[in-house]
């Protein structure tokens, strides 16, 4: 076996992106809660925040299989895009306002993920 | 205690490997199966340092014997007695998995989309169709990928990860002489999707084929 | 995780912690001496998952 931390047998792209994307799927939740008090706020909000994405695509997704389906009228298809529109918003908002970004919020479900 | 690091043949060479805390790791046979075990004192954290240590074992263990089953960190018992009895009811699935991941190696593959600035759709509606578009698209670009190489390993696992920047997260179990041509092929996907990122790891032993079906406590 | 790490060995290290710490057999004793959040993440998060199928399909039955 080779070398334990030489590994990456190909990258290409944005590293960077993939680090941290990685980092944040890495078990099932951000493993590094920032213990720091002046980081607490934010690491806490990093970990309400991503389990609140986890709610919102899954609601989101419930209601595209429907959609697709055709088992929803004119009407509710545009009040649930319209609700949707505002979450995701709202959510872009509050991630912004704790200093995460997107990548911030990923949530590995592993073997659960069929599911979504 | 005994902390358990994993399963071989009950024929497999152990040498001396040290892994968490320092201690020597040995053999306890249970059948056709061996665990791989140390003995430790106390609580054992997650540090880094000792993920490590678990990982090296492991590693250890990879290099003298083609089927290992790696076992999660900080499963411990409290003696050979306990250790088992939990085991005695997993030995033939335990010698399955071994046969299945005989020979091979795991190699992960990790793609990611660029983040797409959210567009702002019009109605309601326009942002339900937009997303089934995206959604559609992403399953299709992510299959592409996988397709073709779970088509060639032994096994292949996907996961899904509700942050929408990670495209495609699997692992292949492959034969450890054609780790080779697999990286080409994942190579050739990469010079397809170049504007995808594309991270590919290996050979790992195979942590995430060693899985038991009816063990009750994970997934 | 050091950061001080190039970004090859960053990726490395993490994939190779997430196999330790979330993959490999399970194998239940009277002591775990260290309990993964995984363990009981993925124990919620199933519950959670599972009653959202399970409400769709009622709902599926009752239209």
């Amino acid at each position: 076996m080779t070398d334990t931390i030489d590994r990456l047998l190909l990258a290409g792209g944005d590293l960077q992106t993939l680090a941290r994307d990685l980092e944040g799927t890495r078990g099932a939740l951000p493993r590094r809660i920032e213990a720091d008090a002046e980081n607490v706020e934010r690491g806490l909000a990093q970990l309400v925040l991503t389990l609140i994405e986890l709610l919102r695509q899954l609601m989101e997704r419930q209601a595209l299989r429907r959609m697709e389906a055709g088992n929803l009228d004119d009407e509710q298809i545009e009040r649930l895009g319209e609700t949707f529109m505002k979450l995701e918003q709202r959510m872009q908002e509050l991630t912004e306002h704790f200093g995460l970004d997107q990548r911030d919020l990923n949530l590995n479900l592993g073997p659960l993920g069929d599911l979504l | 205690m005994l902390y358990l690091y994993a399963f071989v043949r009950e024929s497999a060479d152990v040498r001396d490997a040290t892994g968490v805390g320092g201690a020597p790791v040995h053999l306890v046979p249970l059948g056709t199966v061996a665990a791989v075990v140390a003995e430790v004192e106390g609580a054992v954290e997650s540090t880094d340092e000792n993920v490590l240590a678990h990982a090296h074992v492991i590693d250890a263990l990879a290099a003298t014997s083609d089927a290992v089953l790696p076992v999660r960190f900080g499963r411990g018992f409290r003696d050979r007695d306990d250790l088992e009895s939990a085991v005695t009811r997993l030995e033939a699935q335990l010698e399955d998995r071994l046969n299945e991941v005989s020979g091979c190696v795991e190699i992960g593959l990790h793609v990611a989309a660029p983040v797409q600035p959210a567009q702002p759709a019009g109605s309601g509606r326009d942002y339900m169709q937009d997303r089934l578009r995206d959604l559609a698209r992403a399953d299709a670009l992510a299959a592409d990928i996988h397709a073709p190489l779970a088509e060639r390993a032994r096994g292949a696992t996907r996961s899904r990860s509700v942050g929408t920047t990670a495209l495609l997260r699997a692992a292949y179990l492959v034969p450890a002489a054609d780790v080779d041509s697999f990286r080409a092929a994942v190579d050739d996907a990469r010079h397809r999707h170049s504007e995808l990122s594309f991270a590919c790891t290996g050979p790992w032993p195979p942590y995430s084929f060693a899985v038991l079906e009816r063990e009750g406590a994970a997934v | 995780m050091s950061r001080d790490l190039p970004l090859e060995q960053q990726i490395t290290l993490i994939e190779l912690v997430d196999r330790v710490l979330s993959k490999g057999v399970v194998v239940t004793g009277d002591i775990t001496l260290a309990v993964a959040d995984v363990d009981l993440v993925y124990v919620g998060l199933r519950v959670l998952l599972a009653s959202v199928g399970t409400i769709e399909r009622l709902q599926g039955q009752a239209a």
